[in-house]
């Protein structure tokens, strides 16, 4: 019913293939929750905002005057991905952030990859994250990025492209797991015979690659989540995650270092952490050794980790890694450390900072989309196709003055996926950013979040700018 | 059958070496009967890893750390998709005179000549002139060679090393699996059946004990006249079915080593080896 006025765009359309049939996969999932009587469904959108609101699922969006705490927006409508398609989505996954890890501990060991001349040294050098008091040190089972967020967005063709990689402190996670189970109360029927891979593990799964890590190898190490605190926007999911995995959630001020050993303020005295989950930056984690003014932080912690007696995840200095001028060059890294050719395509990306680049992307700006190197959440962007005069004239100013700080790419069209907008199903533009852990193995959440851009026609899916999420099925056949 | 492999080799050096080159037969290999979807080598300290293909068909990936170190870590992991080689039954209907007559001759020279450790002194050769008295048939031969070895020798660990020739095996009879397809490979070779060595993993899905599960293994290939390269697994008197995944052949351990390579340094390291293998959903 639903379906009839539902008209595919002239991009991947995720439900709609080319002969105008929805696909094969989808069939039993369209049948059951399109034929849903109007009322019933708007009825059932209601309990999803309700349990959403009940379960404070929300995120702060920064520079607002409200000062917002914001419920996510969910949008009912599953995007499903088949098992095959998804064998090859993980087995890319797996390769980039295995050759991700292999270039942080070449950058902060021998930096081969630079003396080969198969990266520039300026890009890593120059790149705002990178931490030069780390040279050098070791860190536990050298491993530097734990948790791993990589959007992924489709092309025209369907073909799944690496947008960026979040090798810092990715969040989104938690979504991942709230929708599924608002998904599973309110639309228990839809998951009837489809075979959806479960996500639940992920906790657990989190919880085994902290402790991984942990120095003293004991039968229970004593893992932490380091937040910044209930004003940061990803509080909720900082609260959720130490719930599920049942560890402390703790504040800078609950730390503190003694002879380069970090402890815990209890009711019982002083207790030695071992893990240490942030999700602070690493400009904040330390005072004495960072940013000064950090309110955040612990002081000393940075020593207590040089010494190896507290491990951190992510490890400090994984930034150079998420650049997104060193983006350009994962292709080249995966070909260097592994020996073989990527699986994933990403984007292809001009560099403001090599000459003839910035020569084009100056002369091509209203046709390209322009990206500060080191800001996330989809902060300093620039979008040409729908910038005004004077946003294209500001960013042609900023690149002139910082050509090391931009990139730009050619503007691709993500797929669009049907999105009940009120009551009716219209195309909007998702990605896809799966999360992925590094412990013992590299394991992959089957899906991910699906954030959804709800202004039509808008291709920013951030939810600081008003995007949303949908629930992801990997299917198992 | 759908199998995911780990295979973890971790090097602890006593001292500091440098100038530590490598090249790895690590990756399944390609085939009709085995499909390799997904394949990683993983290198600690990172190193920038090359790969070329060897004279046998084996990708060879070789790698090199100039600067100093004490530990080196080489982990693969693959996903392989097996077929049974002898779902459509064995070659039985090829006789031994089949052998004389082939054109392939030429090209399996390497496989019916001494090489390496595999030394045919006129005592296997007697060993194996005896089975072939009750056998017409080659395949049946290569099978009746490989009962032999299994059932006239010891499955022992540590009493032989990389070295050990298929002569003083078979004077010792006890040995790994190596050392029972050295044995084998002479035998076959001595009375013309050419013979390759393989290596690989074998998958004991029922943990009912078969040699070298979880573990690298390694087998025997024997050519049939019109029907290629089959598999026997003299360590557990067996056909290579889909539980077997293929790394590597050759005339013999030496052209194969998984793992070979040359440091500069003090050579007292220890070695740690782990296989892993499961099946896949």
């Amino acid at each position: 019913m639903l379906l009839k006025p539902y008209r595919p765009a002239d991009l991947f359309d995720e439900l709609i293939d080319g002969n105008g049939q929805v696909r094969p996969y989808y069939q039993p999932v369209a049948d059951r929750l399109f034929q849903l009587e109007p009322a019933d469904l708007a009825h059932k959108v209601k309990n999803l905002e309700l349990l959403f609101l009940k379960h404070g699922v929300t995120f702060t969006v920064y520079g607002d005057e409200r000062g917002t705490e914001r419920v996510f927006p969910f949008d009912p409508v599953p995007r499903l991905i088949p098992a095959l398609e998804w064998e090859t989505v993980e087995a890319g996954l797996i390769q980039r952030i295995t050759a991700l890890n292999l270039f942080l501990y070449d950058v902060y060991h021998e930096q081969k990859i630079l003396s080969d001349k198969v990266i520039p040294e300026e890009v890593v050098l120059s790149a705002a994250h990178f931490r030069p008091e780390f040279v050098g040190i070791k860190v536990p089972r050298n491993t530097y990025i734990h948790v791993c967020g990589t959007d992924l967005i489709r092309d025209r063709d369907g073909r799944y492209l690496v947008l960026e990689d979040n090798a810092r402190c990715p969040s989104g996670v938690s979504y991942v797991l709230e929708n599924r189970a608002a998904m599973k109360r309110v639309f228990p029927q839809l998951f009837g015979s489809s075979g959806v891979r479960p996500v639940d593990t992920y906790p657990a799964d989190l919880l085994a690659t902290l402790q991984y890590i942990a120095p003293r190898q004991t039968a229970l190490p004593n893992c932490v989540l380091l937040t910044p605190g209930v004003h940061n926007s990803a509080y909720f999911e900082h609260s959720f995650l130490a719930r599920q995995m049942g560890i402390e959630i703790v504040e800078g001020r609950d730390l503190t270092v003694l002879d380069e050993f970090v402890f815990m303020r209890t009711t019982h005295g002083l207790k030695q952490v071992d893990v240490i989950y942030r999700r602070i930056d690493d400009d904040f984690l330390d005072p004495k050794v960072f940013r000064k003014d950090s309110m955040l932080g612990v002081p000393g912690l940075v020593d207590a980790v040089r010494r190896g007696n507290v491990a951190l995840a992510n490890a400090i200095g994984t930034g150079v890694a998420d650049d997104k001028v060193t983006y350009a060059y994962v292709p080249d890294m995966i070909r260097y450390y592994l020996g073989q050719e990527p699986i994933l395509d990403q984007v292809p990306t001009f560099l403001a900072w090599r000459e003839e680049d910035r020569k084009y992307i100056l002369e091509h700006l209203p046709e390209l989309v322009v990206k500060a190197a080191n800001e996330s959440g989809g902060y300093g962007m620039l979008i040409g196709p729908m910038a005004t005069k004077a946003e294209i004239e500001e960013f042609r100013h900023r690149i002139e003055a910082t050509p090391r700080n931009y990139i730009a790419q050619p503007v691709v069209y993500f797929s669009q996926h049907p999105t009940l907008i009120d009551g009716a199903l219209e195309g909007r533009h998702v990605d896809l950013r799966p999360f992925i852990l590094c412990g013992e193995t590299v394991k992959v959440l089957p899906g991910g979040l699906t954030r959804v851009a709800l202004k039509r026609g808008s291709l920013v899916v951030n939810s600081s700018q008003g995007g949303g999420s949908k629930d992801t099925w990997v299917l198992s056949q | 059958m759908k199998l995911r492999i780990i295979h973890l080799t971790e090097y602890r050096y006593a001292h500091p070496v440098h100038g530590n080159f490598n090249e790895l037969r690590l990756s399944p290999v390609q085939s009709r009967w085995q499909d390799v979807p997904f394949f990683l080598l993983r290198v600690l300290p990172s190193s920038r890893v090359q790969r070329f293909v060897d004279f046998y068909g084996n990708t060879v990936n070789y790698f090199e750390i100039e600067e100093p170190h004490q530990e080196l870590v080489i982990e693969t992991t693959s996903s392989v998709n097996t077929l049974d080689r002898y779902t459509a039954g064995e070659p039985l209907a090829v006789p031994l005179s089949a052998l004389d007559c082939s054109e392939d001759q030429s090209r399996l020279q390497p496989f019916l000549q001494p090489s390496g450790p595999v030394e045919f002194p006129p005592e296997i050769w007697r060993a194996a002139v005896d089975v072939r008295h009750s056998h017409r048939y080659s395949f049946e031969l290569a099978k009746g060679l490989m009962e032999f070895v299994f059932h006239n020798c010891l499955y022992l660990a540590g009493v032989t090393d990389v070295f050990t020739t298929s002569s003083q095996f078979f004077h010792s009879r006890q040995g790994v699996c190596q050392d029972f397809s050295h044995l084998l490979l002479a035998l076959c070779r001595s009375v013309q059946i050419p013979a390759r060595y393989v290596s690989g993993y074998v998958y004991d899905a029922m943990r009912r004990d078969l040699r070298g599960a979880h573990a690298s293994h390694a087998w025997v290939e024997v050519w049939v006249p019109g029907s290629g390269w089959h598999g026997l697994d003299p360590t557990n008197n067996c056909l290579t079915r889909e539980h077997y995944v293929v790394l590597a052949v050759g005339r013999d351990y030496q052209d194969i080593a998984p793992v070979r390579g040359t440091f500069w340094g003090i050579a007292d390291r220890a070695m740690r080896v782990s296989v892993h293998i499961e099946e896949r959903a």
